[in-house]
């Protein structure tokens, strides 16, 4: 073996190291800093058993919703679609709290939809409660499904299709033959994510549920580290977290540790599987459905953003600034922590290690990122000025806790390859250093984009868990946003909210679709 | 009974191609031409995936330019992706005999008949990703004839094959189609493969010109351009 | 990969390097919004730099739960020399830690009620109070029997994770004490939701979603002094309001007491004084020489305090919190 395919390995071993140190490592911190340990209490078992059913529901709901939908957008022609295809990800980058704003305006006691009922003389409902809970998690993820669904029907073959068209299937055949399939293949990598990031999370559960009983396991340990200082029971109700989350990854997941994303869309025309009027109207319903549900929040935050346009300040300008410089952090730190464990996965030849490497990588997904916050910070506080160096430190957390999800999207394209010229690559003897920039990064280029796209749009719009604790006047999009409401600022609140949704769609956009090899591709055409 | 195209335009995107032949069946025919000229999209058309904007294409008196692809007399065989991954072997042959059709008795024997032609016998019960690209050639071949439709059209199916391979397969093809007095359409750029067809050609040119030519005549025309 | 490692290190011991002290350096701990641009942080920072010849330089985390929970992750290898804005609801664990130093002032202020405390000076305090819009309700509940008894829909916080949460419960916990249990259970059909912090709740308010929210009586002075703004009012009740009193104190690591100590003097001066009330939007806890607007005090006169000591608080609060975790289930 060539000294330089060592030095990837090792590189590819050290992320991986770091990358589990991230969750058992975060852990341990917590039980080294804290005195006695206790056995799991009944309280905290009930609120074990909310977090997890909501969040089966919650993504149950989110897929179940999204296989109809987003075959009815794949399937069908209509005004903008394109432009709808490539909008959907975006709910998923704002601040919780300017959600679940968007929710309360759209289907709170005062919002569109009660306005409406009322105006018919119906009586006014509330969505508080379990219908609460679920809404704000299906708005937050249900695009996120789509968007990678209609990857999903894309790839499905040409051949296929027109292969069924030739066999006479009807809708029932097609469905069992062709779009099942796929949907098996892809789906619970989808429930996974969605599943995981309803259990990590807890704003939106405690706000739109209504009341106490709506506690998840991140409040219980936000509450555990933030307001009893007992780090002990921290560590305890996190092992719990991470050990029922992973095994619940590795059930879904079939066992591998396999998440599958396909992020590729290509629209064709004239390719699309049996349709009848009933199922034309039925598609007609899901889209509208999908566009009300969808862009009513949004169009929302825009027209109270507009309503409340202000002269841009110096700080929020440098806030702007600052979340740009953390997401292009993110988004470095992220790729190449990522591109290393894919070529150490693919080229590990022990089935058994590879697997652990595998599984090990994609529970980061598992570990509550308050923990992960919490153990930095007592790891980091001695040795750095952390205030000083907030940005850089939300940069790299943001970036190392978005690894599953950027390995869930460019794994399965590093073993596609690696199937397919693997051999190829050992005959006409590329140098094993090279392969990653010679074959790899050319031929999953939109995997990367995509991937890369994703990272930067949503660590935009993360508040960063660091942040909590390694505050400074310096800060990022959403800090200065959760400030201006923590000081009474409601109208500007909602102008940064529309200016952080602006940014963040038009740096998805950018990194999705700009093309990098303008130039060279003039020059070659020449 | 005769298949015949006549001044048939087929339109695939932005652009449409134009030809006109006519093949007896039990003969055999080849669209034959450099990459691009239009081959494919001849084929897709006579399978109905492309629609036929001018002309018409008439098997045995009637008209089948405007029908359902499964009502139409033809098979096509792709290049790729001719079986669904998440079925056995025999279970893809199955579906050549409807979309609901069950493995019962009769069924099966059907199944396992076809399976002894072809070879493939031993490997009825496995998935397509466990079987050599050979062999996942004569599983769709196998499906084809299960329908017993008169003609089938290929679309360079063999391309990803090695030269052996490709003979052994186009001689089963043979062997089957003259025993059963089927016709077979083959898209080529190889002229190896036409040859070993036999048959009348269509020749597609860059310019999106087509001729056709009777065998004889096409080779009496092309050999020396052909092999060197 | 070896470039990009160096790059980071470099960067972090570059911006390291930028932040090293060249007159004396104070570092004060505070909540999030205390520094915001809106807050009384920067002014303050200003005005003593500009006595005390010393870089002073704010550091936040948080609220002022996040405040204390970082200051106890750091123990007693905090680089902090002063905290400012820990709350009196959580003081008794401060204490315990064992984190913080007597500041030896003797200052007298003007709360409503004594204060003797010889780590813990307090800077500002307020009242909880619900805060209503008087344009959509006309009938202002004057008791927490009103409130209950009504139709209207009202935000809180959690008290596990947010101190206003923790006040409500603690407020109702000391009013009813063996009767809390009751009195959550006739308030539980008014309590629309349960927010983590205060903003989700005064946004919810401010949204219209609900008609009151769980926040300070001196919330309604914002909007009339910022926003010209009369709608907002806070609810006053016949039982008496609990007290938050906002303190700070010298931690006993610090290797600059006496800098410290000035600190905290200073916090109370009349300069401090009349510039805190506008930026964070509570009452002074030493009467500066300025008149505040009239806005600032309406209805203070007639508020009964109600003042949980620290150990009062501490004992009350396992069982307050449990309390209201059964009886507000739904």
């Amino acid at each position: 073996m060539e000294e330089g395919i060592k030095k990837i390995k090792l590189f590819g071993f050290i992320c991986f190291l770091g990358v589990l140190c991230v969750g058992i490592g975060s852990i341990l911190v917590l039980t080294f800093h804290s005195r006695y340990n206790t056995f799991i209490t009944a309280y905290e078992a009930q609120v074990i058993i909310f977090t997890l059913s909501q969040a089966f529901l919650s993504a149950t709901l989110s897929l179940l919703l999204a296989i109809p939908i987003s075959r009815a957008i794949y399937r069908n022609e209509f005004f903008c679609k394109n432009q709808i295809i490539s909008v959907i990800g975006i709910l998923f980058v704002l601040p919780i709290l300017v959600v679940i704003l968007a929710v309360i305006n759209v289907f709170g006691i005062n919002g569109i939809i009660n306005q409406f009922v009322s105006f018919f003389a119906f009586e006014k409902f509330s969505i508080y409660g379990l219908v609460g809970i679920l809404t704000g998690h299906i708005l937050i993820n249900l695009p996120f499904a789509v968007r990678l669904l209609i990857s999903g029907w894309s790839m499905i073959p040409t051949e296929q299709v027109r292969l069924a068209k030739q066999l006479g299937f009807n809708t029932q055949a097609f469905f069992k033959n062709i779009e099942l399939p796929m949907l098996v293949k892809i789906a619970p990598s989808i429930f996974t994510i969605i599943f995981l990031y309803c259990s990590l999370t807890f704003s939106i559960a405690l706000v739109l549920g209504g009341g106490p009983s709506a506690t998840t396991m991140e409040l219980a340990i936000y509450q555990t580290i933030i307001f009893e200082g007992d780090l002990s029971a921290a560590a305890r109700l996190s092992t719990l977290q991470l050990i029922l989350l992973t095994f619940l990854l590795i059930l879904a997941t079939r066992f591998t540790g396999n998440m599958f994303i396909e992020q590729t869309i290509i629209l064709k025309n004239d390719i699309r599987g049996p349709k009848t009027l009933l199922t034309h109207w039925i598609d007609c319903f899901f889209i509208i459905l999908f566009c009300l549900f969808i862009f009513l929040p949004i169009l929302i935050i825009i027209s109270k953003g507009l309503a409340n346009i202000a002269i841009a300040t110096d700080k929020l300008i440098l806030s702007a600034m600052n979340s740009i410089l953390v997401a292009l952090l993110a988004t470095l730190i992220n790729l190449i922590f990522s591109l290393a464990l894919c070529l150490l996965i693919v080229d590990e030849k022990r089935k058994f290690l590879k697997i652990i490497i595998e599984v090990g990588s994609f529970s980061i997904i598992c570990v509550s990122p308050l923990v992960f916050g919490t153990a930095l910070f007592l790891l980091l506080f001695e040795h750095i000025d952390l205030s000083a160096n907030a940005l850089l430190l939300t940069g790299l957390t943001n970036g190392v806790l978005m690894i599953p999800i950027s390995l869930a999207i460019l794994l399965p394209g590093f073993k596609k390859i690696k199937a397919r010229y693997g051999k190829l690559m050992n005959i006409i003897g590329v140098p094993r250093t090279s392969e990653l920039a010679k074959f790899y990064v050319p031929l999953l280029k939109k995997s990367i984009k995509f991937s890369c796209a994703l990272v930067f749009a949503l660590s935009i719009g993360d508040l960063g868990v660091i942040v909590l604790f390694s505050g400074d006047d310096i800060g990022t999009l959403p800090m200065y946003l959760y400030r201006l409401i923590g000081s009474y600022r409601m109208d500007e609140a909602y102008f940064v909210s529309m200016i952080l949704l602006l940014l963040a769609f038009i740096s998805f956009w950018l990194i999705e679709n700009g093309n990098l090899n303008v130039f060279k591709r003039k020059q070659m055409s020449d | 009974m005769f298949l015949s195209a006549s001044k048939c335009q087929i339109k695939n995107g932005g652009f449409s191609v134009q030809c006109d032949f006519s093949v007896e069946i039990g003969n055999h025919l080849s669209l034959f031409g450099p990459s691009g000229s239009g081959k494919s999209s001849v084929l897709l058309g006579l399978a109905g995936f492309l629609p036929i904007i001018n002309g018409d294409l008439v098997y045995d008196d009637n008209s089948i330019s405007k029908i359902e692809p499964k009502d139409r007399p033809f098979d096509l065989i792709f290049q790729e992706n001719n079986l669904f991954p998440h079925l056995t072997v025999s279970r893809n042959i199955l579906l050549g005999l409807g979309a609901k059709a069950k493995m019962d008795l009769q069924n099966s024997r059907i199944v396992n008949e076809i399976l002894d032609l072809v070879g493939l016998y031993k490997e009825r019960n496995r998935l397509p990703q466990d079987i050599s690209g050979g062999q996942r050639s004569r599983a769709a071949i196998a499906r084809s004839l299960i329908r017993k439709k008169p003609i089938l059209l290929l679309d360079e199916p063999f391309a990803a094959l090695d030269f052996e391979l490709k003979n052994e397969i186009l001689a089963l093809l043979l062997r089957v189609t003259r025993k059963n007095n089927l016709s077979i359409i083959l898209v080529s750029h190889d002229p190896r493969d036409v040859q070993y067809l036999g048959g009348d050609v269509v020749l597609f040119s860059e310019n999106g010109q087509t001729d056709f030519y009777k065998n004889k005549s096409f080779w009496s025309k092309f050999s020396y351009k052909l092999h060197t | 990969m070896k470039i990009i490692l160096s790059i980071f290190t470099g960067l972090v011991f570059f911006t390291s390097v930028l932040h090293s002290e060249v007159r004396q350096n104070l570092v004060v701990y505070t909540y999030d919004s205390f520094n915001s641009d809106w807050g009384p942080g920067p002014q303050l920072e200003k005005a003593f730099e500009n006595i005390c010849d010393c870089d002073l330089k704010f550091v936040t985390a948080g609220d002022g739960a996040a405040l204390l929970a970082k200051l106890r992750l750091e123990g007693n290898k905090t680089k902090a020399d002063v905290v400012v804005g820990l709350d009196t609801n959580l003081l008794k664990s401060a204490k315990d830690s064992g984190l913080f130093s007597p500041h030896n002032l003797n200052i007298s202020l003007d709360l409503p009620i004594a204060w003797r405390d010889e780590t813990f000076m307090p800077f500002d305090w307020g009242y909880f109070s619900f805060v209503f819009d008087k344009r959509k309700t006309t009938n202002i509940p004057k008791s927490f029997e009103e409130l209950a008894k009504s139709d209207l829909k009202i935000a809180i916080q959690d008290p596990r994770s947010s101190t206003p949460g923790l006040g409500l419960v603690l407020w109702i916990e000391k009013l009813y004490n063996n009767e809390s249990k009751t009195f959550w259970r006739q308030l539980a059909d008014n309590v629309v939701t349960v927010t983590p912090g205060w903003s989700e709740a005064y946004g919810l308010f401010i949204e219209g979603e609900v008609d009151g929210v769980l926040s300070y009586t001196t919330s309604p002075a914002y909007h009339k002094v910022a926003e010209n703004d009369n709608s907002k009012v806070a609810a006053i009740f016949d039982e008496g309001h609990l007290m938050q009193i906002e303190v700070g104190a010298i931690l006993e690591n610090s290797e600059k007491k006496q800098l410290a100590a000035d600190f905290l003097a200073f916090m109370t001066s009349s300069q401090a004084q009349s510039i805190i009330p506008t930026t964070n939007w509570m009452y002074p806890a030493k009467q500066p020489d300025i008149e505040f607007p009239a806005a600032f005090k309406e209805g203070l006169s007639e508020i009964e305090p109600i003042y949980l000591d620290p150990n009062t608080a501490r004992t009350l609060k396992d069982s307050a919190i449990e309390v209201w975790k059964r009886e507000l289930r739904k």
